[in-house]
C-alpha cells in the first residue's frame, strides 16, 4: 500500500471482530514504532500490549471511551527522565502521537482497525497494568480486525489551515 | 412497573467504573463530552435493565436504546444534530413516562 493511499484511506475504527491478531502483526506493529522519530533520538517510549482477556475487560471499564473490546490494546507510555534529559509533557507526547501514528498507519496496511483513546482514567490504567512511578501511560490504541467501514469524517480544506510564508496568507 | 429490578453483580460494577471513571474524565474533558458520557451510559443501563429481563415491558426502552445508539455519535460530527437529538429523546421519554402514569 502506498504511503499516501494509508494515510488517506485510514479511518478511526470502533467496532471490532472477534478474531485475535496474530503474535507476528504486534511484532511488525512494534517495529513501527520503534522506527518512529523523536526528540533527541531518547525513545523514551515503552509500550506495553494487552491481549489477555481479562485484562482488556478490566481495562475498558475505566476507558468510557472505548465502545467495544479490542483484540489488543496497546499502551503507549513514556519513561520519564529526570535531569539534563527530561523533556516536558507536550515532548513527550509528540514522541509517543509519533509513534502512535507509525503503529496506526501500518495496522492500516495490514488490515487492522485502529483507534486512539485519551478518554480513560490514567491512575486506573496505571495500576491494572502495573506501570511504574516513573512511566506515564499517555496514549491508548485500540487495535482489531474492523467491523465496520466508517464514512470519511468532514475535513477542513488546505486554504483553511495551510498558509503561504506567513500566517494569514492565502496558499496557493 | 417492576417493585425491584436488580441487575448482576458484574453489570453494576461496569456501570460504576464507568461512572466514576466518567466523573474523573469529565473535568478535562471538552464540555460535550460530559453530556454524552450521560447519554452512552443511559443506553449501558437499558442494555443491564434488558439483560435482567424484569421490565414489565421491553418494547419501549429497546427502541429507545436503538434510536440513541443511531445517534449519539453525532456529537463529533454534528453538534447541532446531536443536541436536536438529546431534546428529541428527552421528549420521547417523558411521552413514554405519561402514557405509562396514565395507565397505572
Amino acid at each position: 500500500m502506498e504511503v499516501f493511499e494509508a494515510i488517506r484511506n485510514r479511518r478511526s475504527i470502533r467496532r471490532f471482530t472477534d478474531q485475535p491478531l496474530p503474535k507476528e502483526a504486534l511484532d511488525t506493529l512494534l517495529e513501527a514504532a520503534r522506527w518512529a522519530p523523536c526528540g533527541g533520538n531518547l525513545q523514551r517510549w515503552r509500550f506495553v500490549v494487552v491481549t489477555s482477556p481479562s485484562t482488556k475487560k478490566l481495562m475498558k471499564k475505566f476507558a468510557p471511551g472505548i465502545f467495544d473490546m479490542p483484540a489488543a490494546f496497546i499502551v503507549v507510555c513514556v519513561q520519564i527522565v529526570q535531569g539534563k534529559h527530561h523533556r516536558d509533557e507536550a515532548t513527550y507526547m509528540a514522541d509517543c502521537s509519533m509513534a502512535a501514528e507509525n503503529i496506526m498507519l501500518q495496522a492500516h496496511a495490514m488490515g487492522i482497525g485502529t483507534c486512539v483513546a485519551l478518554s480513560y482514567a490514567k491512575i486506573a490504567i496505571r495500576k491494572i497494568l502495573n506501570i511504574p512511578e516513573d512511566v506515564d501511560p499517555m496514549l491508548l490504541i485500540t487495535l482489531g480486525y474492523p467491523a465496520e467501514a466508517p464514512e470519511t469524517p468532514p475535513k477542513l480544506t488546505l486554504p483553511e489551515i495551510a498558509f503561504s510564508d506567513e500566517y494569514g496568507k492565502e496558499w496557493k | 412497573m417492576a417493585e425491584r429490578m436488580v441487575i448482576s453483580e458484574e453489570n453494576f460494577y461496569e456501570l460504576l467504573s464507568f461512572m466514576v471513571t466518567s466523573a474523573h474524565l469529565s473535568i478535562e474533558e471538552p464540555e460535550l463530552y460530559g453530556s454524552f458520557r450521560l447519554i452512552d451510559g443511559a443506553c449501558r443501563l437499558i442494555e443491564f435493565a434488558l439483560e435482567s429481563g424484569q421490565l414489565r415491558d421491553e418494547d419501549f426502552v429497546r427502541e429507545f436504546k436503538e434510536y440513541a445508539d443511531a445517534r449519539k455519535h453525532s456529537m463529533m460530527t454534528d453538534e447541532p444534530g446531536y443536541v436536536w437529538f438529546l431534546e428529541e429523546a428527552t421528549g420521547k421519554l417523558a411521552e413514554e413516562l405519561k402514557r405509562q402514569a396514565t395507565e397505572q
